[in-house]
């Protein structure tokens, strides 16, 4: 079998959430949106110097959004992605 | 998950949330993409169709995998490292290619411990017996035949001949029926995918090895009435055991009831000899000469018997009895002999006359189509939706027209099998691939 290259993880942000951009993102997975609309409302409610931006990822929810992806990389701070079944 | 090991290597420190049934699956597959310490956490099952109350409640209680408070460990998954977070290099594997010798009891049991059978007794591939089987061809042992995986979140696997031969012998085939499994292992392409849903599959032969290795394809051709049929398609499901980890449930096996063609992938022959004039056999309609051999693979969603009336048109009957089948993607039609003859004197005199009659006659209102099954809502709407793809034309016409069933693929199939003793049919839902050259494998 090949082996399994390792690659480092993005490091945790630093100083608390206070005041940063988070993404709540859903993987467009049909009929999940209030439980990520309530991820959305608890960041807000706990941090609310923080920005808390909701996203829908087009297509279907194994396909990449490239435009989503790019606007996160430019933008977020932190990023919660949600859920299926 | 993957898309959260996408933002990850963007630079975005992430949190992915999944639903309890998954945690095995996900916990090893962040393994297997190199990503161990991917902040990764769970909900209770199932997620989708509850409310906005249900939601409060799962963020603020705890998480069912590991006890903690689900909302503390996603703050703490955003903000506190993990001492291995950075860690670089690889992870090296391995598997021995052969065990010591031991009692024929006990390598049986190790062979279900490793996942490799379908628990039934085996045949034990000892090197004897696998030389024998190895004489069914004329391909070198250690010729190398491709990779395989149970889909794109695993790693692949690499195999030989060999490696086929000792699946054959695990089933029970004979050296005669190799090149056939070899065809299918040159596929590179499992039985059956990891998924929620419960796939199958079908294998036709088609050509002069049906009759060389006497495989059925009369009475009882999908069913355990014939050593061929029945040995092949059981070896298929091996292979696909021991080449991937599919035979893992719950972690890269998901499909949440299982699906009973897993044990044989009712493989068998097309009766090419009761074919109505005109109608050909499949792998001639894809390009192959009649006399060439191969074997086609049908990935199948659903498989469905119909019960047709004989007092009216089974032409007619057709495209009602595929809407029965709920899967919009691409059919496959199993006909008895009788039945398809049946087909010939009302005027179909190709196969391809029946695929195009009921790709243009299944039809369902748009409101049903797009209301129609998880398959749709999930990989077909989100795309519609954006007005992207040939679907879209479909999301903005007015919900009580009719629009064709197979609009997505225009995709229906037919095959013959069956021994003429009544009009019966079946349909499975998913359509062939490509044929497999069985002959090169001689």
């Amino acid at each position: 079998m090949e082996p399994i290259p390792l690659t480092p993880l993005a490091p945790r942000v630093k100083g608390g959430l206070a005041g940063k951009t988070i993404y709540v993102v859903s993987v467009n997975f049909t009929a999940t949106e209030p439980f990520l609309e309530e991820i959305q409302k608890k960041f807000e409610a706990t941090f609310p110097t923080a920005t808390v931006i909701y996203k829908i990822k087009e297509g279907s929810y194994a396909a990449s959004d490239t435009t989503l992806w790019n606007e996160v990389k430019e933008k977020a701070d932190a990023y919660v992605m949600a859920i299926g079944h | 998950m993957q898309h959260s090991e996408t933002i990850e290597k963007l630079g975005v420190p992430t949190v992915a949330l999944v639903t309890e049934a998954f945690a095995d699956q996900c916990r090893n597959l962040i393994y297997e993409s190199g990503f161990p310490t991917q902040r990764l956490f769970f909900t209770p099952m199932p997620i989708t169709g509850k409310d906005n109350a249900y939601g409060q409640q799962v963020i603020n209680g705890k998480d069912p995998v590991t006890g903690k408070v689900l909302w503390d460990e996603i703050v703490e998954g955003l903000t506190v490292d993990h001492p291995d977070d950075q860690k670089t290099g690889s992870i090296i594997t391995q598997r021995p290619a052969q065990y010591g010798p031991d009692t024929p009891e006990k390598i049986n049991q190790l062979l279900q411990d490793k996942k490799y059978t379908d628990y039934l007794p085996v045949n034990l591939p000892t090197l004897s017996a696998v030389n024998e089987m190895l004489k069914g061809t004329s391909h070198n042992r250690d010729e190398a035949l491709g990779r395989m995986r149970s889909t794109n979140y695993w790693r692949y696997r690499s195999y030989t001949v060999e490696n086929v031969a000792c699946a054959a012998v695990m089933a029970g085939c004979k050296p005669s029926y190799m090149p056939v499994l070899l065809a299918v292992a040159k596929s590179q392409t499992p039985a059956w995918i990891t998924s929620t849903h419960s796939f199958g599959a079908m294998y036709v032969v088609n050509g002069p090895i049906r009759k060389e290795i006497n495989m059925n394809s009369g009475i009882g051709a999908l069913g355990p009435f014939n050593h061929a049929n029945a040995t092949i398609g059981r070896a298929i499901t091996i292979l696909s055991k021991c080449l991937t980890n599919i035979g893992h449930a719950g972690t890269a096996y998901m499909g949440t009831t299982g699906n009973n063609t897993n044990y044989n992938n009712m493989c068998c022959a097309e009766n090419e000899e009761e074919l109505p004039p005109g109608w050909n056999p499949y792998h001639v309609q894809r390009g192959f000469k009649k006399e060439q051999s191969t074997i086609t693979r049908i990935g199948l969603w659903d498989f469905i018997q119909a019960d047709p009336s004989f007092e009216w048109s089974l032409l007619e009957q057709l495209p009602n009895c595929f809407l029965k089948s709920q899967m919009s993607q691409g059919a496959t039609a199993i006909f008895d002999p009788v039945a398809a003859g049946r087909l010939y004197g009302e005027g179909a005199t190709s196969k391809e006359f029946v695929s195009q009659y009921i790709i243009k006659n299944t039809l369902v209102k748009v409101k049903d189509y797009w209301a129609n099954s998880y398959e749709i809502q999930n990989f077909v709407r989100p795309t519609a939706m954006l007005g992207q793809g040939s679907m879209a034309q479909y999301w903005t016409r007015h919900p009580d027209l009719m629009m064709p069933f197979f609009a997505r693929t225009n995709n229906v199939q037919v095959v013959v099998v069956g021994g003429g003793t009544q009009q019966f049919w079946q349909i499975a839902s998913g359509t062939p691939g490509a044929p497999q050259d069985i002959d090169v494998w001689r």
